[in-house]
C-alpha cells in the first residue's frame, strides 16, 4: 500500500503507544560487537526511568535479540550494513524502533516466534529458534514494515509506563 | 572467551569467566566446551556465576554443549543470575538441565546420589 495515501489521516486521539520523548538515537554497522555496545548505551539512556533490574534485563534481552537478528540475517556477515535504533519513552512504556536496509523478513512477515520444540517436535534439545520466541514474549504491539528497501521493526516494552 | 576448569571428585567444573554469553561469543563458547568435555568422562558442572547476560545464541550454545557431549551425558548448571535464570525459565530449557544454586550443592548432590 502506498504510504502517502494515509499520511493525512492523523487519528484524533493518540494511541496508547504514541511516541513520547526520544531517549536515544543511534546508527551503527550491524556487527555482534557493535550490538553489544549499542545495547549497553541504550540501557544507560534508560537511567532516567528508574527501571528495576528485571525490567532492564527484559529490555537488554529484547534489544539484543532484535539487533543480533539484523546482524545475523538481514546483512551478509562479511558485509554488515547500517542499523538505526531509536528509543522513545511513551505513556505505555519504552518504544523501540529498529531500521535497516538488509534483506526483508522471511515471507515479508515477522516470525510468529513459536517455541522451537513446537516447530521441530523431534528435537528435545533445540539449539536455535529461541530469538523470536523471546521477542514475542516480551514485545507488545510489534509492527514490521518495509518501504523503499528499508526494514522497520517497531515495538513496545511495557516498562516505565507513565501515569496518564 | 575466558573459561577455567577445576576437578572436584567425580565432576569437572567448567567456570565461565566472562559476564556475557551472547551472539558475539556463542560459537567460541561451544568450541571451548567441546575442548573441555571431550577428553573426560566426568560429570560436567557448568559454573555461570559470573555470567550476567545470556541471549538466545548463548542459550543455544549451552544446549549445544550438552548435545555434543554425547548420548546420556548430562550438563549441570550452577550460579544462574536472575537474568540468566529468566532466559532458561521463559524458554522452558530449565527442564532439560539440572540446575543448582552453587558448585557446592551440585557436588554434594552427586555424593548423595551415588
Amino acid at each position: 500500500m502506498p504510504h502517502d495515501a494515509v499520511l493525512n489521516h492523523v487519528p484524533a486521539t493518540p494511541p496508547a503507544t504514541a511516541a513520547g520523548g526520544v531517549l536515544s538515537r543511534t546508527a551503527f554497522r550491524a556487527t555482534f560487537d557493535n550490538v553489544r555496545l549499542a545495547v549497553s548505551e541504550a540501557l544507560s539512556a534508560l537511567d532516567p526511568l528508574n527501571l528495576s533490574d528485571e525490567e532492564l534485563g527484559s529490555v537488554q534481552m529484547i534489544l539484543a535479540e532484535a539487533l543480533n537478528n539484523v546482524a545475523e540475517h538481514a546483512y551478509p556477515t562479511n558485509n554488515p550494513g547500517q542499523v538505526k535504533l531509536v528509543l522513545r519513552h511513551g505513556r505505555a512504556g519504552v518504544l523501540i524502533e529498529i531500521r535497516d536496509h538488509g534483506q526483508p523478513m522471511p515471507n515479508g512477515r515477522p516470525p510468529l516466534g513459536r517455541h522451537p520444540t513446537e516447530t521441530q517436535p523431534d528435537d528435545r534439545l533445540p539449539e536455535g529458534g529461541f530469538g523470536w520466541f523471546l521477542i514475542r514474549q516480551l514485545a507488545r504491539d510489534l509492527i514490521y514494515d518495509r518501504e523503499n528497501g528499508e526494514n522497520f521493526l517497531i515495538f513496545r516494552i511495557a516498562v516505565g509506563e507513565r501515569p496518564a | 572467551m575466558q573459561m577455567s576448569t577445576t576437578e572436584m571428585g567425580d565432576a569437572l567444573v567448567v567456570k565461565v569467566e566472562e559476564t556475557r554469553i551472547d551472539a558475539a561469543v556463542a560459537v567460541r563458547f561451544k568450541d571451548k566446551m567441546l575442548e573441555h568435555t571431550e577428553t573426560t568422562t566426568k560429570r560436567i558442572i557448568l559454573d555461570l556465576e559470573q555470567v550476567e547476560f545470556l541471549d538466545s545464541s548463548g542459550l543455544g550454545a549451552v544446549v549445544g554443549s550438552m548435545k555434543q557431549m554425547g548420548r546420556g551425558r548430562r550438563l549441570d548448571l550452577v550460579g544462574l543470575s536472575p537474568n540468566v535464570d529468566k532466559v532458561f525459565r521463559m524458554t522452558r530449557m530449565d527442564s532439560v538441565f539440572r540446575i543448582f544454586d552453587d558448585v557446592e550443592s551440585a557436588v554434594q548432590d552427586i555424593a548423595h546420589a551415588s
